[in-house]
């Protein structure tokens, strides 16, 4: 499955670049061999140029990439990891921490695009992993179809690293 | 409708914390590499979508 990039600039010229792209390194094997012709995709998003606040225009691109992606590729389910190292710019200090703010920007998104769409088959599982002082999210998209194998992925992102 | 599930691991293993730890630096890591790309010029000959 080959790489699918996007750049786009916005109308204030920040630059932004997401990449799609098959990706099985956070599952187990055993989830491996569950797939068959179901793909895993990963989404990595970064600002390459400029600071200017991330506006709805770009948001709003960001969901059409994402949907036309999972649109054209009907057995995929997409896994991502909300990012806990680059800031979040133009936020305040003390707010909430980064993978946070993306785990529920990107959750707000999903659901917007899935009421403007209309999207009755597709669901989006929140994972949540807690430490003492710490929390990390991943995101998985996917169709009704596929609920079994979302399903498994969430379970595998504890037990699989538990082994 | 669209729904979301919310899905909440908690007390989670130190092994479990310390791979999620890992797998973000990767993923800091890669986009790091991207930004090299982009500002060693690798880019420029892409299509850049302009909203």
């Amino acid at each position: 499955m080959e790489d699918f990039v996007r750049i786009f600039r916005s109308s204030t010229g920040d630059v932004y670049h997401i990449t799609l792209s098959e990706d099985h390194s956070v599952l187990s094997s055993e989830v491996i061999d569950s797939l068959q012709d179901v793909n895993i995709v990963g989404i990595e998003l970064r600002r390459l140029a400029g600071t200017n606040a991330t506006g709805q225009e770009v948001l709003a691109a960001i969901e059409r990439t994402i949907a036309d992606y999972f649109t054209e590729h009907k057995n995929s389910i997409i896994c991502y990891y909300c990012d806990f190292i680059n800031p979040i710019p133009h936020t305040s200090k003390n707010t909430m921490p980064p993978q946070e703010y993306r785990s529920r920007l990107f959750d707000k998104m999903f659901q917007r695009y899935s009421l403007q769409h209309g999207l009755t088959d597709v669901r989006l599982s929140v994972v949540e992993i807690n430490g003492i002082n710490e929390k990390y999210y991943f995101h998985v998209i996917y169709r009704e179809v596929h609920s079994l194998l979302a399903s498994m992925i969430g379970h595998d992102l504890k037990e699989g690293f538990d082994k | 409708m669209a729904k979301t599930e919310y899905i909440t691991i908690k007390n989670a293993s130190r092994k479990v914390l310390q791979r999620m730890r890992q797998i973000g630096i990767d993923k800091a890591q890669r986009l790091q590499e991207i930004q090299k790309r982009w500002d060693e010029g690798e880019y420029k000959n892409s299509e850049i979508v302009q909203l």
